[in-house]
């Protein structure tokens, strides 16, 4: 009777006060049971008055209570214990376990670079450019990595220069002679061209769903590169989504993304691009490179650190043995 | 503290060796040695909980005496113990107490700013790491540096048509005018890397115009519309407000169709 | 082993050789750090930096 009649009130009154209030309910019943474990303690033998001091020294000092502990006390604690307990039984049952509640943590893959003293695989970050600027480049912006910066990295600068002018449509310069404005080949030191000119127009051309700018998104995620590998290779099929799980039309089921429904076509197949190196172009590697060059997109400096943390530590190690 | 240790059975985990009571109340206790401890098997009592054990009882070689008056207290007497020796924390050379100190003096000096060196060496590099941190903030930005070199394909302007492109008829006239009839002197050739190309900021050095090409008073000269200064074809000043020639940027020729200003 | 009375008339004895050594003893130690640091971290990602795949992309130098 009183546990039907409490799981309608949970049903009926399921908002944030009233789980403030019961878990306020719970702390109460705690702090009956630890008054309860304390005063218990008080009587075990450890603390006990020693037999031969107890006819001489005066014997309420450890315990006033020791003798006092009478069943209207008990009854009360084993009440707020029982309440206590039953409540938050029930209010754990009562929460059903969802598809969209519990995003898939990604395991931790052993990347290139995660060493302490690990740098960049170079080969990798150019062929992950490759993808970038093949694929991702239709939707997804880099808006702080100019051309230049790959100079060196991956890429020669001739190299560079090349692919910069291959983005002759989007570079938008001027104004002439004339006073108006033109388009003209990439240069190396314009800054990678985005793919729509504003948010707006991302969001028009995506049925509302702005793809976000890349340049510092392994960071910006949590997981980092993990998190982006899974990502990518954690599409399901249309057969395997779990049963209850809406899809609209556009959207994809991914158990990693964040709420488990992703707007985001899957971008990376099999050969879907062919490397230079003659890399076989299989979709966990085109996925691990593109990683890897945003890894580096998002923290480029990070070579240069790792130097300098050898450079620190031998420093340390000879000035501490004068 | 002392008052637990009475009281309850914590006292065999508190106490090692010493046996306090101060009470008042308490009959006191005082223990008589009749036998010689056996400091030999002092190695064997190691811990607390063996210390106590070694303790006295009621019975065998031990009796204890009650009253308030008598001292309630035994303690043992730590003979086996070294005096500890700090020779080797000490300067090797100051061991030998003979040698005054006058001879080790150099020596020790010399440890002494053999240390003091090694952190100024730590502090010249942190200082020059510093000097260059706010020099490199002084610096350009690599946005803007990127920017600073500029190449120009001039494969494709043709003859005559362009700015920069001297024609031979111009050629001659800019190479045999008297240089010290100009306002400011300079030969064509010091203007000019290859003959045929005038590269020049198109800026009047009098106010900041745009001179346009093909105008004024000289043959593909230039004439700033904005105070009337004329150029000649090599962008030297021949008329007008203007007090300097068309500056020269820095710029080198890459190969046959390629310049790199900047 | 150079012995240390010698070290203090030499150097330690006038400031101005014992700063002359500071300073040049941090040149040397900076350039000491940077080799040694360098070779390190080189041989450590021997194969992955751009340096040891470079001579595949540079065209005919």
């Amino acid at each position: 009777m009183f546990l039907v009649n409490f799981k309608q009130f949970v049903e009926q009154k399921r908002t944030i006060i009233f789980s403030n209030f019961s878990v306020l309910f719970l702390c109460t019943a705690d702090f009956f049971l630890i008054m309860a474990v304390v005063r218990k303690l008080g009587n075990i033998k450890l603390l006990k008055c020693r037999p031969s001091f107890i006819s001489l020294q005066v014997c309420h000092f450890s315990n006033g209570a020791g003798t006092r502990w009478n069943i209207k006390k008990s009854m009360y604690t084993t009440i707020g214990l029982a309440v206590g307990g039953a409540s938050a039984l029930l209010y754990a049952l009562e929460q059903s376990v969802k598809a969209y509640d519990w995003p898939l943590h990604p395991p931790a893959y052993n990347w290139s670079h995660s060493g302490v003293l690990d740098a960049y695989d170079h080969a990798s970050i150019r062929r992950g450019f490759y993808v970038y600027k093949n694929v991702c480049s239709a939707c997804h912006s880099l808006d702080f990595i100019p051309f230049r910066r790959l100079i060196d990295v991956a890429f020669t600068e001739d190299e560079m220069r090349e692919i910069a002018a291959e983005f002759q449509v989007c570079i938008q310069d001027g104004p002439n002679e004339d006073g108006e404005m033109f388009m003209r080949p990439g240069k190396v030191s314009d800054y990678i061209p985005p793919p729509y000119p504003n948010e707006e127009a991302a969001a028009a051309a995506n049925n509302g769903a702005v793809p976000p700018d890349l340049s510092l998104i392994v960071l910006g995620r949590e997981g980092n590169e993990d998190y982006i590998f899974s990502m990518l290779n954690g599409y399901t099929d249309a057969d395997d989504i779990p049963a209850g799980v809406e899809i609209s039309e556009g959207a994809h089921y991914n158990p990693y993304f964040t709420g488990s429904v992703i707007a985001m076509a899957p971008p990376l197949y099999n050969n879907v691009i062919e490397y230079d190196d003659g890399t076989p172009a299989t979709r966990s590697q085109l996925t691990k490179d593109v990683v890897t060059f945003l890894s580096w997109c998002s923290q480029p400096e990070m070579e240069k650190r790792k130097l300098w943390l050898i450079k620190f530590l031998i420093l340390i190690d000879t000035s501490g043995h004068p | 503290m002392n008052f637990v240790q009475k009281t309850t059975n914590l006292n065999k985990v508190l106490k090692g060796t010493s046996y306090v009571s101060s009470y008042p109340l308490t009959p006191s206790l005082l223990v008589i040695q009749e036998k010689q401890f056996p400091l030999d098997n002092a190695k064997y009592y190691l811990n607390v909980n063996s210390l106590y054990s070694a303790l006295p009882s009621g019975t065998g070689i031990f009796r204890a005496v009650q009253g308030v008056t008598v001292k309630a207290q035994y303690r043992y007497v730590h003979t086996d113990v070294d005096l500890p020796s700090y020779k080797n924390l000490r300067r090797t050379s100051t061991i030998e107490p003979t040698i005054p100190a006058k001879e080790t003096n150099e020596k020790r000096k010399a440890f002494t700013y053999l240390s003091t060196v090694g952190t100024l060496m730590c502090g010249t590099l942190a200082a020059k790491f510093g000097i260059v941190k706010v020099v490199k903030y002084l610096d350009w930005n690599q946005d803007v540096a990127a920017l600073g070199t500029s190449e120009i394909n001039i494969g494709t302007i043709p003859e005559g048509k362009s700015i920069t492109f001297k024609t031979p008829v111009e050629i001659d006239a800019v190479r045999t005018v008297p240089i010290e009839s100009l306002r400011d002197p300079q030969s064509d050739e010091s203007r000019c890397k290859k003959k045929e190309w005038l590269v020049c900021l198109g800026v009047c050095t009098h106010l900041g115009c745009v001179p346009l090409h093909n105008k004024g008073e000289n043959v593909g000269g230039f004439f700033c519309p904005c105070h009337g200064s004329h150029y000649d074809a090599s962008g030297r000043v021949t008329n007008g407000p203007a007090p300097q020639n068309l500056e020269i940027p820095s710029y080198f020729f890459k190969d046959e169709n390629t310049i790199v200003v900047g | 082993m150079i012995k240390r009375s010698f070290l203090y008339q030499l150097i330690f004895k006038r400031t101005g050789t014992m700063v002359l050594t500071a300073v040049l003893g941090g040149i040397i130690l900076e350039t000491a750090i940077d080799n040694i640091s360098e070779a390190i971290f080189f041989k450590y990602n021997k194969g992955k930096l751009w340096d040891d795949i470079k001579h595949n992309y540079v065209k005919d130098v």
